[in-house]
Formats: structure tokens, C-alpha cells, sequence
């Protein structure tokens, strides 16, 4: 056991070992954008196997044992009529296991179908209340600061959201008055789209600089493994595997 | 059975929502948390039924597939973590966490981060101005863009301003629009859960 | 003029990849290649205030909804808000919607803690991390609202009177998604006062929540984030532990201008082939 802790120690909780870590999986997973490799795979399924195991391990000790196995460890050596009502619950989640089974599934049915109800229960008055909210209150920052600026924008969402909806209103032909409100709302939709793509350029360049600045502050891990990384990509794809993969074409 | 009675279950609790909606009382407070834990409970069973799920797709992998030491590594590192969290828990310091931390982060933020290439790639293919729809999705974008990085306003003072103005203008209407047809169309759907007419999370 | 424009359609991908990565990174060796004042927009002055305007020992509720992949936008705007919240002494309670997003939580905790200033907090009585519950967020939302102590099962000082969540004074959404429209769909059943904190992605789409005011406050992408650290540097906190946001502002500045050249490029490209009638 002293051997296992001393390999952990050093290796693991090594504040060295760890930057080196973090540099090598985040350009591990960036060769990805030369060409599919075995390096990115094995990068792919340390991935899946750290969040399974993650999950697995946190679920098991801060929920499964502390919300389920205490209480009913609790209700056998001191049992209250309560107690009753969780392990009517335990038996209502096991009728799930009957999913993996093609005949008996529909024994999960009347769990399911009373989920999928209850959720539908509460919506159905909150929905009804979002649009009157949407609807009535367009109009509230005109009130709060009325300046030019503020009235010409309330103008575009009120005559944009009426063109918008018309552009979707497909129970007459596009022609004529509503042809042409109809052509203002394809506008305005455009402008929404660019307005929300122009922000996902931004959110997802973003995220790469959060990488970025990881391998800006660890400059000699990065570059050390920049250099060896393409020195095996080299070599993989010149000696070892030849012929240019499908995904090739699909991913580039 | 099969169908009939949990369609007649959906249709109580609906009603049982519905009631709650006009008159919240007492009863309905306690009965609200019943519910509650009990959904947590029957999760924490799902739970269970997801791992043991993991475990079958993991061994089919490995049975059939040609990729098997993948599956056989990626086994290896959940055994790895759940050996690193029994041995000396899982609070931050732990090598459980640095785990996550120097593995699991790094790894899931460069997954990700790939799209901004993409991305980038994806505009220089097609973003062209081929009609004056594109001309307005293009000039919208490259504006918010603009806006929302701090040169553009050290480029001109007055581009926040108009970026705003797309943002709360243009924007949220072509947005309000999609949103009230979503309403409608969540509405539509939940009136169909309630009555039994939508059938899809039901298997035969 | 032709060969350019051949050159220019034939370009390989990785070509623009690797102009990406480097208008990313440069810029963090040279941070003073643009200049670095902005102003502040209203929606984050919003968020700011409403927290300013606490009292000690009022509570917070932050809601973590993002894990490690959109860390770079959200982790600085959570990190102001809590450090800020602690400044004051307003109770922080965190809770992640998400499984993956507990540890990153945890970690920032554990390392405000090493900053000066924040020696004595403790977890339980100035902050809690409320855990991870199996169950949607709706259906915690609606516990919460009977009693918000039962439905974490958690002890601490930190819950003296706070017997529903109509003790909390305001709450913080952080995510990447349309996560924040559940609590905003609640909330003419409840009444409560929230803010959001979004990735630049989902940004335009909480636009219209902020202007019917079910929003109170909203930071958006990585700018919203260096706003409200310049916003706490203005008010006194110390640069050197507060800057992760503004760090990245000289490498979105670079990166957008190759972004607008090689839009700019492929739109000359589209029209020398119009304007020659001819597919090169």
C-alpha cells in the first residue's frame, strides 16, 4: 500500500506531471484537425472512461448511498409506516430495468407515461402565461426611457414580430399586403440568425482561447509536445498507414 | 393494460396539475414534495440502470467490434477512477480530482473548442453575399461581432450603440416570433401528452 | 490576379486552422497589441448593482449549469460574482444542475480561498455547494419552494433562516443553453428575482426575457465576463487575481480580424467568379 501511495504522490498529485498532463490532452485532442489518429482515439476514450468513472464514483458516494441505501438501511432497523412509501418507489424506478426487454417493456409504461403527464400537468398553465408575459410586456422599456432611440426600437419589435409571425402564417398564399409583410419578416428573421451566428463565432472562439491560454502559460510542455506529436503524426501517415482515410473527405 | 391504464394515470396527473393551478393549498404543498423525492428515488434507480448499461455496451464492444482495445482501455480508466475514489475520496486535492481536473477538463474543453474551427472554416466556405437576404445576415453578424469585442469601440464609439440596437431591435423580434410559435407549438404537444394522443414515449 | 484567386479557392483547411490557432495564442505573449478600455454595457452594470445593493447576510443563489466545455466564458463570470458576494458577506449558495460541473466548482472555491481576503470563508456558513440531485430542475425548483433545506438534505449555519427558496434575494443562472428559460418559466408562479449569465451563443436568445424584464441583469460571452471584472477592479479588488476574462480580450480582438479577412476573402473569390461568368 505504501508503494501505491508513493507512485500516486508522484505522479498523479504532482503539480509538475499534472501541467505536463493538461498540455498533452489538450494538444492530443487538437491533432484531431490534421486528420483522424490513433493518438486523438485513445485521447477520445480516456475522455469517456475519466466521465463514466467520474460519474460512476460521484453518483455512488454523495447520492446513491446518502438518499438511498441510508434510508433503507434506516427503515429496517427501526421501521416507521413512512418507510413504506420509499420502497413503493424503489419498486416503481425497477420496473425501468424492463426496457432492456423487448416483450415486457411495457411494464415501464406506467411509470413513464405518469412522468411524461406530470411534466405536461404544470406546463400547460405556464406556457399559456409565458405568451401573455412575451406579449404584453414588448412594450415595457418604451414607458421607462422614452428617447428616440429607445421608440425606434420598440417600433422594429413590434411591426418585426407581427412581419415574423405572418412569414409563418401559411394559411394563404404569400401575395399582395401579406406577400410583402411577409418578405419584411424573412428580413428580420435574417437578421436574427445573423445576429446569432455572428455571436457563435464568438462564443465558440472563445472557448478556444480558454485552451489557448492553458498552452500560452505552459510554453516549454507545449512546445516540447507540439514537436513530438507532429514528429509521430509524421511518421504515422508517411510509413504506417498509407492510404487517405474516408473521414478525410467528410471532416475536411 | 399494456396501454389503456397508463394513459388513464397521465391523464389524472395532468388534471391533478391542472387543479393545483387554481387552488394551491396546503394539500397540494405536501403532495408536491412527495413527488419529489420519490422522483428521486426512481432516478437514483435509473442511475443504477445506467451503469449497468455502460457495462452491456462495453461488453458488446468488446465481443465483436474490431476497435476492442479501446473498449478495453476506456473499462481500464473507469477502473482506474473508481479504485482513485475509494482509496481516498473524492474532495478537491484528492487524485480523484486531479483526475478531472488535469484529464477530464482539458479533454472536454479542447472537444469542444474544435468548433471554433470549424467554424471558421464553415464562413469562409459559404458565408457569401448571394442575395440581399445574406447581405442582411452577413452585415448583422460581422456588426454584432464588432460590437461585442472591445475593438470595435476603440475603432469608432458609436458601434456598441448600433450593436445594441440589432440586438434589442431586429434581433429579439425575429426571436419573439420563433418563440411565440414555440409556445404554441409546446402547447399543442402537452394538451396531446394530456389527453393520450401522443404515444412516443410509450413502447409497445 | 486569376492564379491568386485559384490559389485562394483550392486553400487547404488546415491552412486557416493553424492562422486560427495562432491569432489566439500570440496575443497572450503580447497583451498590449490593442487597446484594452471598453466600456461597460447596462445589462452586466445591471447584475452588479442588484448585488452591490445586498445586505450582509442576505443569500444568493448561483446555479452552475455549465461543466468543463464552456469554462472559458462562464468560469470568470462566476468567480467574479461569488468573490463579490463574499466581499459583502452575502450568503452564496451554489447548486449544479449538471454532474460534471461539481468539481469544477469545488476547485474554485478551494482556490479563492488562497487569495488574500478570502482566508476565513467557510464552506457551510459563508457558502454551500448544494450537490447534484438526479431530477430536473423544474422538479427541484418546485421542492425548493416547500423546503429548501430538505430537498439538498444538507446541515450548515449557512441555512439560519432561509426556509424557502422566497428567502433568497436573487439568483444567478449560469449556462450555455437554454437552460435559464426553465427558471424563467417558473417564475410568474413564483415571483423571484433572477439574472443570467450566458455563453455569447445562447446570448441573443435571452434578449427578449431581459427586455420583458423576467431577466434582471445579463452577462454575455466572454466580454460580459471582463466587464464585470473591470467593474469589481474599479471598486477595489486587486487586478493580479482578477483578470482571467481580460486575459483572453487581445486574442478575441486578433482571431475576429482573421475571422472578418477570410470572410472578406471569400466573398471575393464568390464575386471574381461572377463577374467572370466562369468557374475556375
Amino acid at each position: 500500500m505504501d508503494t501505491v501511495n508513493f507512485i500516486i504522490d508522484n505522479t498523479i498529485l504532482n503539480p509538475v506531471v499534472q501541467r505536463w498532463m493538461s498540455v498533452l490532452f489538450t494538444i492530443m485532442m487538437l491533432s484531431f484537425l490534421y486528420r483522424d489518429n490513433p493518438l486523438y482515439k485513445l485521447g477520445e476514450n480516456t475522455f469517456l472512461g475519466i466521465s463514466l468513472g467520474f460519474g460512476w464514483v460521484w453518483s455512488w458516494n454523495r447520492i446513491i448511498v446518502p438518499y438511498l441505501f441510508v434510508p433503507l438501511k434506516d427503515s429496517y432497523l427501526d421501521f416507521q409506516p413512512y418507510d413504506l412509501t420509499l420502497v413503493l418507489w424503489v419498486i416503481i424506478g425497477s420496473t425501468m430495468f424492463f426496457r432492456f426487454s423487448r416483450n415486457k417493456g411495457w411494464i415501464a409504461n406506467y411509470w413513464f407515461a405518469f412522468v411524461f403527464a406530470y411534466v405536461a400537468g404544470y406546463s400547460i398553465p405556464i406556457q399559456v402565461q409565458a405568451l401573455f408575459i412575451q406579449g404584453a410586456n414588448m412594450m415595457k422599456p418604451l414607458f421607462e426611457y422614452p428617447t428616440f432611440f429607445e421608440i425606434s426600437k420598440w417600433f422594429v419589435i413590434i411591426f418585426g414580430t407581427f412581419a415574423g409571425l405572418m412569414y409563418f402564417f401559411f394559411s394563404k398564399p404569400h401575395r399582395g399586403l401579406l406577400g410583402k409583410t411577409a418578405r419584411i419578416g424573412i428580413l428580420i428573421l435574417m437578421i436574427n440568425f445573423g445576429a446569432s451566428f455572428g455571436a457563435t463565432v464568438m462564443g465558440r472562439i472563445a472557448l478556444f482561447i480558454g485552451r489557448a491560454q492553458v498552452l500560452a502559460d505552459n510554453i516549454v510542455p507545449s512546445i516540447v509536445i507540439t514537436l513530438s506529436i507532429t514528429v509521430y503524426l509524421f511518421i504515422y501517415f508517411k510509413y504506417i498507414k498509407k492510404e487517405p482515410g474516408l473521414d478525410d473527405e467528410l471532416m475536411h | 393494460m399494456k396501454k389503456e391504464i397508463p394513459l388513464l394515470i397521465g391523464f389524472i396527473a395532468t388534471i391533478g396539475w391542472y387543479l393545483e393551478f387554481f387552488m394551491a393549498g396546503k394539500f397540494f404543498e405536501n403532495w408536491k414534495m412527495i413527488f419529489t423525492t420519490g422522483f428521486r428515488n426512481v432516478a437514483i434507480v435509473g442511475l443504477l440502470v445506467g451503469m449497468v448499461n455502460v457495462l452491456r455496451v462495453n461488453y458488446k464492444k468488446i465481443k465483436y467490434n474490431n476497435d476492442r482495445w479501446y473498449s478495453v482501455y476506456q473499462m481500464f480508466i473507469i477502473a482506474l477512477m473508481v479504485f482513485f475514489g475509494s482509496l481516498r475520496g473524492i474532495s478537491p486535492g484528492t487524485p480523484f480530482d486531479a483526475m478531472f481536473t488535469y484529464g477530464f477538463v482539458p479533454l472536454d474543453a479542447t472537444v469542444f473548442s474544435l468548433l471554433a474551427f470549424y467554424v471558421a472554416s464553415a464562413s469562409y466556405r459559404s458565408f457569401k453575399i448571394k442575395s440581399v437576404e445574406s447581405a442582411f445576415l452577413l452585415v448583422a453578424a460581422i456588426l454584432i461581432m464588432l460590437s461585442k469585442m472591445p475593438l470595435g469601440e476603440a475603432m469608432w464609439s458609436k458601434i456598441p450603440v448600433i450593436g445594441e440596437w440589432i440586438m434589442d431591435g431586429p434581433t429579439s423580434a425575429g426571436k419573439r416570433a420563433i418563440l411565440f410559435g414555440a409556445y404554441l407549438g409546446g402547447l399543442t404537444m402537452m394538451i396531446r401528452v394530456a389527453f393520450g394522443l401522443e404515444r412516443s414515449h410509450l413502447s409497445e | 490576379m486569376e492564379k491568386f484567386i485559384y490559389t485562394l479557392k483550392k486553400l487547404d483547411k488546415r491552412w486557416i486552422y493553424l492562422l486560427i490557432f495562432l491569432s489566439c495564442i500570440i496575443p497572450f505573449w503580447f497583451p498590449d497589441m490593442f487597446p484594452q478600455e471598453f466600456s461597460t454595457s447596462k445589462e452586466t452594470q445591471r447584475v452588479y448593482d442588484i448585488i452591490n445593493g445586498l445586505n450582509e447576510g442576505d443569500a444568493i443563489f448561483i446555479d452552475w449549469a455549465f461543466d468543463p466545455t464552456l469554462q472559458a466564458e462562464l468560469l470568470p463570470m462566476a468567480e467574479q460574482t461569488i468573490k463579490q458576494a463574499l466581499d459583502k458577506k452575502i450568503r452564496v449558495f451554489i447548486y449544479y444542475p449538471l454532474l460534471t460541473g461539481i468539481s469544477l466548482g469545488e476547485n474554485l472555491l478551494e482556490n479563492i480561498k488562497k487569495e488574500p481576503g478570502y482566508e476565513n470563508i467557510e464552506n457551510g456558513v459563508d457558502y454551500i455547494h448544494l450537490g447534484y440531485l438526479p431530477i430536473g430542475v423544474d422538479m427541484v425548483l418546485f421542492s425548493m419552494y416547500s423546503d429548501f433545506k430538505a430537498t439538498f438534505g444538507k446541515e450548515g449555519k449557512i441555512f439560519e433562516g432561509i426556509k424557502t427558496f422566497g428567502d433568497i434575494k436573487y439568483m444567478v443562472s449560469y449556462a450555455g443553453s437554454a437552460h435559464p428559460e426553465i427558471y424563467i418559466s417558473l417564475q410568474p408562479r413564483f415571483g423571484f428575482k433572477m439574472g443570467a449569465g450566458v455563453t455569447a451563443v445562447v446570448g441573443p436568445d435571452m434578449v427578449p426575457y431581459l427586455q420583458t424584464g423576467q431577466l434582471d441583469g445579463m452577462l454575455f460571452g466572454l466580454k460580459g465576463a471582463a466587464e464585470y471584472e473591470n467593474l469589481r477592479i474599479k471598486s477595489g479588488a486587486e487586478k493580479k487575481y482578477n483578470q482571467k476574462a481580460n486575459a483572453g480580450m487581445a486574442s478575441l480582438n486578433l482571431s475576429h480580424i482573421i475571422m472578418f479577412l477570410f470572410i472578406g476573402l471569400g466573398n471575393l473569390v464568390y464575386f471574381y467568379e461572377r463577374k467572370y461568368k466562369k468557374s475556375i
